[in-house]
């Protein structure tokens, strides 16, 4: 029942799909302190080294667009849209969303439906537009909605971001005429709305005839978006090229998307100019802007926020003086300078990002809140001593029954960002006398841990999502509440509130964005006084551009777009824009 | 006869090999659940799990029931549809990756070979000589430095800042495989680096080794008569010194042929060179059963063909092991 589509490719040495939006350069940084790194950072005050890679050589208009999609070693052929392990094409450049939600706007984008209407509190009207074509020619219709929504009830393998809607609260989908769709819900529930929206639409006349949708992989797919047609495909590299009957004009003439094996050799390629949009360096402007000022940018918008997750179902942490006594010892600016080179702000009580949501956070929340998100170590000692957690002889305190306190904090290998961050609370923690090792583990083995509950401290992001109310079922509601040992990825510090759970009812059943707001406000305040979990600093979205061969990419002038290339299905917005030099 | 009871101890070992592979991975911690979890993300509903667990075809029956099922398979020469990769069957997955590794497998362990032979024998036929005294010890101390840090720091030099090589892959991006020179000519460019990077650490032992070898045989007596029959040196040298030293690195042989997969795996990370070691790596991240059976499977059955081979080459190379078998 998830409203983004958080499938990503994730970065050496495995191909998986990121938690909670997770940027997919996340576990770029390993290379930070590699050779590359320092060889770069030594020459990149030189010269500008010319590019080893020639130009394009083709005429303008068909350049192939070289991407870092997917470090993923030895592609596969898999274009399944609701497939876990399906290559990141799929969603991001074949299967197109009824309307994408613009976390760089904080619109609702109309794209092949072009309006969407409540008419009464469960029913959503749905138009299309007349004019998108299947990649086989065959026009786009109602009745592939409806068949794609009915496939996906039959078949509860089959994953997508309206997962899960007909079990919560869907009750049937029809199509009115073929431009009309018609979405009826058990009870009112507002943010049905962008779930049902971002949901991915299928063939009826191709998928109709699959036996096993599930176990199909989609070797030649039949997609409404702008890049359809496998031109060539080899383990270590695929190309796709136009559809020849989308809907939009298309100024470049493809995709081209290699595989890399980790970090170092995608910096490599970044810093040496062949890639042309995404890729991964660290501190840009030393080591990526310096090389081509002209042509070399990046573009590094803040979507959501990073927070320290505090397993609630253990002590200490269930108290909530503990939480907050642990958020004041932190010293959110050194964790923002060294692990992500200061482009960053503290976050805020809310723990909202401030600018995709400036409309619903509330100032006041925000000012009375500072007393609980600052750095003050002194009234750090003074909650936890306040709070039972006395020092021993040794300097380290125990818990109120004179257990010597010993967490760890995990964190997945490699992502750098946030290995440094939990190295800077290691070392606020123990200066206010709370003993914290920090262990680097295998992805999965943190992903499994932290859904599971099986953790003291980790580091958690959020989803990018039209309204907040996600983001608070996500931290605060006894819908997502889980016991540890059960997994869920969402709420990992398993924190519930009967007062929140009220609230987002209040805010589900109506659809009124004034009434919402004032609702967000008051969640907004109970997150502040209940600190489910720590607020540390905005996350950036990586986002690099090279314009030797490619214009228009979104940038922080022109913000039409998130320049990232895995959060949610925002690269279709980009294509149309794109022109070969 | 030698041939065959060899044969039918490398049938047992082959199966003990198999059951090996089927319960180790399985005795690891970890569950390939984690991994739907990872990939699946916030999207997964129990309804959802469920039906995954069923496509995937995760059950809870006894580990010898699997055991059972997995053994027919494999007699069928079904290994399976790979987890991390789903819906692609393994042998899809594995496809992507053989041809390249045994390429630079073949080629790198092929190429240290010949020249850590040819350098021993000389190094041992000249005593003291300028290679004698500069070959062992300086490609022990090249071999002796950590082979991801060396690797990365000639593919920085070479191929980032220089430019000779370049920077990854098996062949030129832009083109399709083909049986063209030019084709050719850029699977060979992109072979260079990775090869000569595993040449550099592991020639020093094969020097090494040889020379060693060759001193202990230049001392025999048959050499001596050999010497006094008034031989051409050339012919001491390759057919009786060599041919006899060789023997020792002939058996390393087989275990470095058995290693390539495995020991590969940082080469083919470093170069982004798209072989079957950086599977077995993601294999054993991602919990994925069918995938790492058939990778062990895969490496299992190299070492045994080529010890195998080396058991051949052996007889061949050395008429002692007949006669011993025969008597």
């Amino acid at each position: 029942m998830r409203h983004t589509v958080t499938r990503h490719p994730a970065f050496c040495p495995h191909v998986s799909r990121e938690p909670v939006s997770r940027p997919v350069t996340r576990r770029a940084f390993i290379g930070g302190a590699g050779v590359l790194a320092l060889g770069v950072a030594a020459t990149a005050c030189g010269s500008t080294t010319p590019s080893k890679t020639s130009p394009s050589g083709r005429p303008a208009g068909t350049a192939l667009v070289t991407l870092v999609a997917e470090s993923s070693r030895n592609f596969t052929r898999n274009f399944n849209p609701f497939s876990p392990t399906s290559r990141w094409a799929a969603l991001k450049a074949m299967y197109e969303p009824l309307m994408i939600n613009n976390s760089a706007t904080g619109k609702l984008d109309p794209w092949i439906a072009s309006k969407a209407e409540w008419n009464g509190p469960t029913r959503l009207d749905l138009t299309l537009r007349n004019d998108v074509k299947w990649s086989d020619g065959k026009s786009f219709q109602a009745s592939d909605v409806v068949f794609t929504f009915e496939l996906m009830k039959r078949n509860k393998g089959l994953i997508g971001p309206a997962s899960g809607a007909w079990e919560d609260y869907l009750a049937s989908v029809e199509a009115v005429d073929p431009a009309t769709v018609r979405f009826t819900l058990t009870k009112p529930y507002s943010p049905a709305l962008y779930i049902l929206v971002s949901q991915f639409v299928v063939p009826e006349h191709v998928w109709s005839s699959i036996p096993d949708p599930v176990k199909h992989t989609n070797p030649d797919p039949v997609a409404t978006g702008p890049f359809t047609v496998v031109k060539s495909f080899q383990p270590q590299r695929y190309q796709l090229t136009a559809n020849p009957h989308y809907w939009q004009k298309l100024g470049v003439g493809g995709l081209n998307i290699p595989a890399f094996s980790g970090n170092d050799q995608i910096s490599a390629a970044t810093i040496g100019g062949q890639i042309d949009w995404g890729g991964l360096v660290p501190d840009p402007d030393k080591t990526f802007v310096s090389r081509d000022p002209q042509h070399f940018g990046y573009w590094w918008p803040r979507t959501t926020c990073v927070y320290l997750m505090l397993n609630t179902e253990k002590k200490p942490f269930d108290d909530v003086r503990v939480r907050k006594a642990v958020s004041l010892a932190l010293d959110r600016q050194r964790m923002i300078d060294i692990a992500v080179w200061g482009k960053s702000a503290p976050a805020n009580a809310t723990g909202l990002p401030s600018g995709p949501y400036k409309d619903w956070i509330d100032p006041a929340v925000v000012q009375e809140g500072a007393s609980w998100v600052g750095h003050d170590a002194a009234k750090a000692g003074a909650l936890l001593d306040e709070a039972g957690l006395k020092k021993g002889a040794d300097g380290f305190r125990t818990l109120p029954d004179g257990t010597p306190l010993k967490l760890s904090i995990i964190v997945p290998t490699g992502w750098n960002d946030w290995i440094s961050s939990s190295q800077c609370v290691a070392d606020n923690l123990k200066e206010v006398g709370i003993r914290v090792e920090l262990k680097t583990i295998a992805y999965e083995t943190w992903t499994d841990s932290t859904y599971q509950g099986r953790f003291d401290l980790t580091l958690g992001s959020a989803e990018r999502t039209a309204t907040p109310f996600e983001f608070f079922r996500g931290m605060m509601s006894s819908a997502t509440y889980k016991p540890v040992g059960t997994a869920s990825a969402l709420n990992v510090q398993r924190y519930k509130s009967a007062e929140a759970d009220k609230l987002l009812a209040e805010f589900a059943a109506t659809p009124d964005l004034a009434a919402q707001q004032a609702l967000s406000k008051q969640l907004e305040a109970l997150f502040s006084r209940e600190a489910p979990v720590v607020p540390l600093y905005e996350q950036p979205d990586w986002g690099l551009y090279n314009t030797r061969r490619v214009t228009g990419f979104p940038t922080e002038k022109d913000p039409y777009a998130p320049l990232t290339l895995q959060s949610t299905p925002s690269t279709f917005l980009v294509y149309p824009k794109l022109r070969s030099v | 006869m030698y041939l065959l009871r060899r044969l039918g101890f490398y049938a047992l070992a082959a199966f003990v090999a198999v059951s090996v592979n089927f319960f180790l991975p399985r005795l690891a911690p970890g569950d390939p659940a984690s991994t739907m979890f990872a990939n699946y993300s916030t999207q997964l509903t129990p309804a959802a799990l469920d039906g995954l667990r069923e496509a995937y075809g995760l059950t809870d029956d006894p580990l010898v029931v699997q055991y059972g099922r997995y053994l027919w398979a494999l007699l069928h020469g079904d290994l399976g549809v790979s987890l991390s990769q789903f819906p692609s069957p393994v042998t899809d997955v594995i496809a992507t990756g053989l041809g390249w590794s045994i390429l630079l497998g073949v080629v790198s362990v092929a190429a240290s070979f010949v020249i850590g032979c040819a350098l021993g024998a000389v190094a041992a036929w000249r005593r003291s000589g300028i290679v004698d005294r500069v070959a062992p010890p300086s490609l022990i101390f090249v071999g002796s430095f950590p082979y991801f840090f060396l690797a990365l720091l000639l593919m920085y030099l070479l191929a980032f800042d220089w430019g000779v090589f370049p920077l990854g892959h098996a062949y030129d991006d832009g083109l399709e495989p083909a049986l063209t020179l030019e084709f050719a000519g850029s699977v060979a460019t992109h072979l260079a680096l990775p090869v000569f990077t595993i040449v550099l650490v592991s020639v020093g032992s094969w020097t090494l080794n040889m020379r060693n070898a060759m001193v202990g045989v230049l001392s025999e007596d048959y050499l001596t008569l050999a010497e006094a029959k008034g031989l051409a040196p050339r012919h001491i040298l390759l057919r009786h010194a060599v041919r006899n030293a060789l023997l020792p690195n002939v058996t390393m042989l087989g275990m470095a042929v058995g290693m390539v997969f495995s020991g590969q795996i940082l080469t083919e990370i470093v170069f982004s060179y798209p072989g079957l070691g950086f599977l077995l790596l993601q294999a054993v991240t991602t919990v994925d059963y069918p995938l790492m059976q058939a990778l062990f499977l895969i490496i299992t059955l190299s070492v045994l063909a080529a010890n195998f081979i080396v058991d051949s080459l052996y007889a061949l190379l050395d008429p002692r092991v007949r006669q011993v078998v025969a008597a």
